[in-house]
């Protein structure tokens, strides 16, 4: 890893590039879009390798970063348009979240966003 | 573009990383093609029948703390076998489960899972506020920023296709790993999660 970019790129393209929601809208009164979202997510999850770390904490954040962006949101849902900045908040709250991710912290903190 | 019906990210076995990190999965989380070879599912359906019987029989007498007890046997006796999805039984699984379902969503409100969390509570869970969690290292699950309460995915699905997010394991104490004889098992879902049962506290 380079620098903190190509992890997030890395971890989008992952994701669907378009994401279909009922309604045309998404809102938390909607259970059914919810349930999409956290089934993309948990077979995403499932698809990566359990120990590689640096993409299982990096699509968790995305998945967050993701949620907070379609609040609200018309469809259709471009994923590329989720916010690399609430991205990378979301990667120092889990890497800042459980004392085990240390090392992961001091490496993600030494590297350029770009 | 993402469609649910297509299925493009449908993978062959998306729980097979849940058989590996925890002990609550059965028969490879796969009960529709592995079967029981020895012969003990008939006496175990029959079992989870009856105890699904008596928890509705108690729920419809008013009984709701009776009928939850009740419910909280029947996933114990879920739990305990490998082949239970199919036949007359499913039937008896679906209204234990949707007895456990009612008496949660009695008018609770949502909070953050805690210590004193009880049978029958609703709570927050990772499918409804993913902002909440932060993801654990070496696939140990998810922990709660502010109750610290250590999570994990299960797909154990005692219902059989629950349409509200599956279950989730916690511990039953701040930063404690849910284990086999230790948790608290709680339903997921966009409107929160019910508080099914809880183990060893």
């Amino acid at each position: 890893m380079q620098n903190r970019k190509e992890l997030f790129f890395k971890t989008r393209q992952f994701w669907p590039i378009e994401i279909s929601i009922e309604d045309n809208v998404f809102s938390d009164e909607n259970a059914k879009n919810q349930d999409l979202l956290n089934s993309i997510y948990k077979n995403i999850e499932a698809s990566i390798e359990q120990d590689d770390d640096w993409l299982q904490v990096s699509i968790w954040a995305f998945h967050q970063a993701l949620s907070l962006f379609i609040k609200d949101k018309a469809a259709p849902i471009f994923v590329n348009e989720v916010d690399y900045s609430v991205y990378e908040t979301m990667m120092f709250e889990n890497l800042n979240g459980d004392e085990c991710w240390r090392s992961e912290l001091e490496i993600y903190n030494a590297l350029n966003i770009e | 573009m993402y469609h649910p019906k297509l299925g493009r990210f449908l993978q062959t076995d998306p729980v097979g990383y849940e058989d590996q990190m925890n002990l609550y999965a059965y028969v490879a989380n796969d009960p529709v093609n592995n079967v029981d070879p020895s012969g003990k599912f008939i006496f175990t359906a029959i079992t989870v029948g009856l105890i699904a019987y008596s928890a509705y029989d108690g729920y419809q007498s008013g009984g709701a703390t009776g009928a939850l007890a009740e419910a909280s046997g029947y996933n114990d006796a879920m739990d305990s076998i490998s082949s239970f999805q199919s036949g007359d039984y499913s039937g008896a699984a679906a209204a234990a489960a949707g007895i456990v379902c009612k008496a949660c969503k009695a008018g609770n409100k949502l909070k953050s899972l805690k210590n004193n969390s009880k049978v029958g509570d609703i709570v927050k869970t990772p499918d409804n506020s993913e902002g909440a969690f932060t993801k654990l290292k070496g696939g140990q699950g998810f922990k709660d920023k502010k109750t610290g309460t250590l999570m994990q995915r299960s797909d154990t699905d005692h219902t059989n296709k629950r349409a509200d997010g599956g279950e989730w394991k916690a511990g039953n104490k701040p930063g404690e790993t849910p284990t086999t004889s230790n948790k608290t098992t709680i339903t997921g879902g966009a409107n929160g999660g019910c508080v099914l049962k809880r183990d060893g506290c």
